[in-house]
């Protein structure tokens, strides 16, 4: 198993958000996860993520059969975890294409890989900025400083392209998008789908599923995953919504 | 503060009469005569403590207390140029430099390069120029500073450009000054004269850099005057090692429709206090003031700026920068004249502190004196730290933790450099900057 979350609860502030969360992800699989606004959805990515503003109290995430929970952030990507954020930082001073190369090269170098110059990186980076459609002039701007909702999302996958990771964590990174970018940030999504990868897709509508097609859809609700399922799974949740969801799933499972 | 326990002025007078015994031989008449001229004004002005207002924030303790002796200048001192300062050493550019106030020939390239600017040690200028021998010997009484007479007052030589009316060049002018750091507690006075004429273009370096880890009273001075419609970039870059005390003053004065830039890094030494004073004499003359200070462990910085708005349309445009970690302290005091005929005045500052340390410190103080109506002033202030979005959003990608603050550290700094004109220069502040922020985070 790649990833496996057992009984997670997390906290923000003192205030529980994450409630015995369990959930399993295999190499090659694409998994959803789908539930209302305040459900945990980021805070579950956030604390794959390692960012430290969120207190595990219980449980366990094996990556790979190892303890992700004792990895610092920088170790967690150089092993191969990738967040594609919901709300990507403004970084001014720091220009796009430094702050690629200089991540590029930490998580090389961890993999026993040589860096990269950046004449060899411009070249790596050509064939990914053509991949996520992105304007060349992004590269000389501040990190994410004055890029449009869309530009961020797509600098987002243009990271993770260049990241290259075993397991990626994309945080409604389709909210807010038009078809065109939904389709280029499915298209990068789909380009890294491999035997050896894993991603967990954070959404919020079906819509994306059509881009991305998930092998397992999976609700969150109040910090827990009340429901599993098929692709299926996600069309249902459209048309019935979160409190169809919510009701046992007994008397639903003719339909699931 | 503990109490100062002799009188400094005593110790200065003192060392003042062995060391002009031992230099006078070998300095030019005027140089001679404005050293005696100079160590009376010190004896009137007298020496601040922190009672007086405009020193609070620098802890002179140090000066006064350590028997620092005047360096005697050895012109056939076998130097090497420390590493810091090679970085600002461009080979096409005019080089001079100075050991402990000297030119030293062996290491400096000064080519008349038919672009006008003439680069040379101060005693050949006064005999070619009765301009350096006034700038040289002006004094205002109602701006006494005693730090700057006292620089007068152990003067053995120093540095003089200047550029021909109408004529001039990008291609930077740097001036070097070594102090040797070496054998006990050294007291040097380098000293710097600017003459740029009428039209003329000017692009200046001034680097302040150890030879060796010994104490160094640096009590250096520069002034510059900027005729009509002249225009200077003019950077300052200090590196000197943490054992030094370094007190300088810098003067520019503008006339009619001249333009200055003027940008300052401290990087080193342990307790700097700059006085940088501009004056726009001459109605539509225009400053601009970039600052960068770089402060860990236990060193203090204090930048003191004063802009006189002389003259009508008269334009100033501040921003200073200070990156303060571990205990170290950065204080900022920015005064702003308008005099009451100096109308359609526009003047703006504004200061940025980011501190790295929970002990870290910075304090900024602007005080405005207008005295005309018809102005736009304006002023503002910002302390912050890292952002912790950012830092996480960098190490989720790989970068680690001290790297990552370095980043963002740099990030907050590029701005400094971004404003220098000359590429080389800044690669070589950058370089510099970064090397710097390695040994700190
Ligand atoms: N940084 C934070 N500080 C305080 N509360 C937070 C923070 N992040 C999330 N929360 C709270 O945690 C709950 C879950 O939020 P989140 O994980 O962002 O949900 P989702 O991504 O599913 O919309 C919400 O009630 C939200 O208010
Ligand atoms: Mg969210």
């Amino acid at each position: 198993m790649l990833l496996e979350i057992r009984n997670l609860h997390a906290s923000v502030e003192g205030k529980p958000i994450l409630k015995g969360l369990t959930l399993s992800v295999d190499a090659g699989e694409v998994h959803a996860i789908m539930g209302p606004n305040g459900s945990g959805k980021s805070t579950l990515a956030n604390v794959l993520a390692g960012r430290d503003h969120y207190e595990v109290t219980e449980g366990e995430v094996l990556y790979r059969g190892r303890n992700l929970l004792g990895m610092s952030p920088e170790e967690r990507a150089r092993e191969g975890v990738f967040l594609a954020f919901q709300y990507p930082v403004e970084i001014p001073g720091v220009s796009n294409a430094y702050f690629l190369r200089t991540a590029l090269n930490a998580v090389r170098k961890a993999r026993g890989l040589e860096e990269l110059d950046a004449l060899d990186f411009l070249e790596f980076l050509r064939g990914k900025i053509e991949l996520v459609e992105m304007d060349d002039s992004l590269l000389q701007r501040s990190v994410n400083e004055g890029f449009s909702g869309g530009e961020k999302k797509r600098n987002e996958i243009l990271q993770m392209a260049v990241l290259e990771p075993t397991l990626a964590v994309l945080d409604e990174t389709d909210s807010g998008l038009d078809i065109d970018a939904l389709r280029v940030v499915a298209g990068g999504v789909n380009a890294l789908r491999s035997a050896e990868n894993a991603m967990l897709v954070v959404t919020h509508y079906q819509r994306l599923l059509n881009y991305i097609v998930p092998d397992r859809v999976h609700v969150l609700f109040d910090g827990r995953i009340i429901r599993s399922g098929d692709k299926t799974l996600a069309f249902r949740l459209e048309e019935e919504g979160y409190d169809w969801a919510k009701s046992p799933p007994e008397t639903n499972r003719a339909v699931a | 503060m503990a109490p100062v326990t002799f009188e400094p002025v005593d110790a200065f007078t003192a060392r003042h009469r062995d060391f002009t015994r031992e230099v006078d031989g070998a300095t030019h008449p005027v140089i001679q005569a404005l050293r005696e001229s100079a160590i009376a004004r010190v004896s009137s002005i007298g020496f601040p403590t922190r009672k007086h207002e405009e020193w609070r924030t620098t802890d002179l303790t140090p000066v006064y207390a350590t028997p620092f002796s005047p360096a005697i200048p050895d012109p056939g001192s076998a130097v090497e140029i420390p590493l810091p300062a090679k970085l600002f050493l461009e080979a096409s550019s005019p080089l001079a430099v100075f050991v402990d106030g000297i030119f030293v020939t062996r290491l400096s390239r000064t080519p008349t390069d038919g672009h006008g600017v003439t680069v040379s040690a101060l005693s050949r200028m006064l005999d070619e120029s009765g301009d350096f021998r006034a700038l040289l010997e002006s004094y205002d009484e109602s701006r006494a500073d005693v730090f700057a007479e006292l620089n007068s007052a152990f003067l053995v030589d120093g540095a003089a450009v200047q550029v021909e009316d109408g004529k001039g060049s990008d291609r930077p002018v740097v001036l070097l000054h070594l102090s040797t750091a070496a054998g006990g507690p050294r007291h040097v006075s380098p000293r710097t004269a600017v003459i740029a004429g009428r039209g003329s273009r000017l692009r200046l370096v001034e680097i302040h850099a150890s030879l060796g880890d010994g104490r160094t009273f640096t009590n250096a001075r520069t002034d510059i005057s900027l005729h009509a419609e002249s225009t200077m970039e003019y950077v300052r870059v200090l590196v000197e090692n943490e054992g030094t005390i370094h007190i300088d003053r810098t003067s520019v004065l503008q006339e009619t429709e001249s333009t200055a830039a003027t940008h300052s890094f401290v990087f080193g030494g342990g307790t700097v206090r700059h006085n940088l004073v501009h004056t726009l004499d001459g109605e539509g003359a225009e400053a601009r003031l970039f600052g960068l200070v770089l402060a860990d462990g236990r060193r203090r910085v204090d930048n003191v700026t004063r802009i006189e708005h002389a003259r009508p349309s008269t334009r100033s445009f501040e921003r200073y920068k200070g990156i303060v970690a571990g205990e170290a302290r950065h204080s900022f005091t920015g005064r702003i004249v308008v005099r009451p005929d100096a109308a359609k005045t526009d003047a703006r500052q504004t200061i940025a502190n980011l501190l790295l340390g929970a002990r870290a410190s910075a304090e900024v103080k602007p005080q405005l004196e207008i005295l005309s109506d018809d102005v736009r002033c304006t002023h503002g202030a910002t302390v912050g730290r890292l952002d912790p979005d950012a830092l996480f959003y960098l190490r989720s990608r790989g970068i680690d933790a001290d790297e990552a603050q370095r980043i963002l550290t740099r990030a907050f700094a590029v701005e400094m450099l971004d404003e220098i004109g000359e590429e080389w220069m800044r690669r070589s502040l950058d370089t510099l900057l970064q090397d710097r922020l390695r040994r700190i985070l």
